[in-house]
């Protein structure tokens, strides 16, 4: 199962982008296998600042380890799939 | 170097956690990779933006949240400023500012409400009580109170509203920026507290009614028992027998009033049962006549043929009063009629249909009917309210033709009204026929009064002048008696002589000993012998308690003392086959 919590800011344009990516990612890629825990830094600022987040939109991939970051809208699918171990699966 | 970038060493150390800091930051950011446009970037100062950005947005959902619950409130709220002007007020205030007092542009939002309060002062009722309101404010301002609430009356146009106040200091951060006054209706409230003191007033009345009545009755039966001594001595062509008779016939009188004040002051539970309403009804008149202005006339036109009803009677009692005191203060000082009638009526179904509550049956249908006032059209509507009263503050408590319309209804029955303004208003009552008869009260039996003469009767009564009447009247009856004030002294001497005494009669309620324990050492002596208690008020426990005692006959006070004499005559020829 893979888990992955996108910290958003609000309803910003990229935030909302990044969204739409990961989910659109995750139905191709991860069918039934994959959960999103979305945080929104306004509403949680000190949880975002306790994980170190200084970016939106952040994706960070929590299971399986080792945990990855990727920032902006997730639109490079290339990259994303590469920084998630996915590349393989993909090609 | 200048002077200024000689840092002591603290600074150095500062300089270097900064350092380590960024470096740190830098760290995380090369393993972060990058797959698109970003809405945020937080470097230092982009996080004092982000995080006062979303203390912004909670600040903003936060007072939507309690603008959204102040709204909601039933209460007048102003938030004030530390010199007392309206900075604010909820949707309850401005309602109530738009339909009266505050003729100011904003609900008076930038007016200074302790200036408003200042101006009262002066200006008829209220001022007082908003000076009041203006010191508490300002008492909380300068922090000399916590807190502070007042109950104060408010008049409206049309009636008296109570509001409560309450000031509390408003201390976002810890720093006083003014008060929250919040005014709450509290007139239903206050009005209940009335009804209560009201019925507290009542119930204590009531016991004091008891307590009078049983001492009063002891004085009437003295009053009523020499009047027949003296009526026996003189004989009936004697000029002082009709003054005789008359102080009689007086004593009648006032001893149904006690026998009603006594009933007054006793709790009552609801029993339903087959009730004769033309009997009730002539019972409650007998009692209103002498409180209504001689110059109303009560007039009862009955039906042979009116079945009887299933309801209390206790409660067609309080509807009777209810109904014939409004009809009374509708007539005034004027001369006037009440009419009561009684007749049975069929509900037909369409009838039925035309009035809340009724249905189709036989009924028996008793109509108030007065030659009042009438009742206008905007109070006709509204009679049947609770609390809804015409009469002036004190007088009613607008709670009678309420308690009438509930009784009606909760009885399978209805009230109508059919009023005529100047000319009247006639109450129809309908009690739905009952399937029995009502039972007779209970007639006194007719004993043949035919005295057993001779019998030694020990007579105890705390009441002097009873023991003293008792002792001739049974005397005169060709009886022996040893009365007694003081039941101690009686038990002496019964223990003394048990066997000189055929009969004992003892009052319930003494100060020294009770009848019961009275009974109860007689008994011990000679459980054989009859003993009759006498009580101005018999309790349910009291039967019991006499039943275990072993005692006779547990009876009301004879009001009489031939009434008395013939229940002795029964008790003696009960006892005489024992004997």
């Amino acid at each position: 199962m893979y888990k992955f919590r996108l910290y958003v800011a609000g309803d910003a344009l990229n935030s909302a982008q990044a969204l739409a990516n990961l989910a659109a990612l995750c139905r191709a890629h991860l069918p039934d296998q994959h959960e999103i825990d979305v945080v929104d830094v306004f509403r949680e600022p000190q949880r975002a600042l306790a994980d170190g987040i200084f970016l939106t939109p952040t994706l960070v991939k929590l299971a399986p380890l080792p945990t990855r970051r990727i920032v902006g809208t997730l639109s490079q699918t290339g990259v994303v799939l590469q920084a998630l171990g996915l590349a393989a699966v993909a090609v | 170097m200048s002077p200024q970038n000689s840092s002591p060493a603290g600074d150095v150390n500062a300089e270097a956690a900064a350092l380590i800091e960024a470096l740190h930051e830098a760290a995380q950011r090369l393993e972060e990779l990058t797959a698109g446009e970003v809405d945020t970037v937080a470097d230092r100062h982009g996080r004092m933006m982000l995080l006062r950005r979303a203390q912004d947005h909670m600040r903003h959902s936060e007072a939507a949240k309690q603008a959204a619950i102040l709204n909601a409130l039933p209460a007048h709220i102003a938030l004030l400023d530390r010199q007392g002007v309206i900075v604010s007020v909820n949707e309850t205030w401005q309602r109530f500012a738009k339909a009266s007092v505050i003729q100011a542009p904003q609900y008076g939002i930038g007016l200074n409400y302790l200036d408003i309060c200042d101006r009262a002062e002066g200006e008829g009722e209220g001022a007082a009580e908003a000076h009041q309101i203006a010191a508490g404010i300002r008492s909380v301002l300068n922090g000399e109170l916590k807190h502070f609430s007042l109950e104060y009356p408010y008049h409206t146009p049309t009636e008296q509203c109570w509001f409560l106040l309450t000031v509390t200091p408003l201390r976002p951060d810890d720093h006083l920026t003014g008060v929250l006054a919040m005014h709450v209706d509290i007139t239903e409230r206050k009005r209940l507290e009335e009804l209560y003191l009201q019925a507290q007033k009542l119930e204590s009345l009531g016991t004091l009614a008891g307590g009078i009545a049983h001492d009063f009755n002891n004085i009437l039966a003295a009053i009523r028992g020499n009047a027949d001594l003296a009526a026996a001595d003189l004989g009936a062509n004697h000029i002082a027998s009709e003054s005789l008779a008359e102080i009689r016939k007086a004593c009648e009188r006032a001893s149904e009033l006690v026998r009603r004040l006594m009933a007054f002051g006793r709790p009552k539970g609801i029993q339903h049962r087959a009730v004769d309403l033309g009997a009730v009804v002539s019972e409650v008149l007998k009692l209103l006549r002498s409180t209504l202005p001689a110059g109303i006339s009560l007039t009862k036109n009955f039906a042979k043929d009116t079945p009887h009803v299933l309801a209390d009677a206790g409660q067609v009692h309080e509807v009777i009063v209810n109904l014939t005191t409004n009809a009374a203060y509708a007539i005034g000082p004027r001369a006037g009629s009440i009419v009561y009638r009684l007749e049975s009526v069929r509900v037909s179904e369409e009838f039925a249909r035309s009035i809340p509550g009724l249905n189709a049956g036989d009924y028996a249908r008793l109509t108030v009917t007065d030659s009042g006032s009438g009742i206008d059209a905007d109070s006709l509507g509204r009679i049947f309210d609770a609390f809804y009263t015409t009469k002036p503050v004190g007088e009613g408590t607008g709670l009678g033709l309420s308690m009438v319309h509930g009784t009606m209804r909760s009885r399978d029955g209805a009230i109508t009204v059919e009023n005529t303004l100047g000319k009247g208003a006639s109450f129809a009552l309908y009690f739905p026929a009952a399937q029995e008869r009502a039972q007779a009260e209970q007639a006194a039996a007719p004993v043949q009064y035919d005295h057993a003469a001779g019998q030694r009767v020990l007579y105890v009564d705390d009441e002097e002048a009873l023991v003293f009447l008792a002792s001739r009247v049974l005397s005169r009856q060709g009886h022996q008696i040893s009365g007694f004030t003081d039941p101690e002294k009686a038990l002496e001497a019964f223990r003394a002589h048990p066997q000189d005494f055929d009969l004992v009669v003892t009052d319930l309620s003494m100060p020294q000993m009770s009848g019961l324990d009275l009974a109860r050492g007689v008994l011990a002596v000679r459980p054989d012998i009859p003993v009759l208690m006498t009580t101005g008020y018999i309790r349910a426990e009291d039967e019991g308690n006499a039943r275990a005692a072993g005692i006779r006959e547990l009876i009301l006070k004879p009001t009489t003392m031939d009434e008395l004499g013939h229940v002795l005559d029964r008790l003696f020829r009960n006892s005489q086959p024992r004997g």
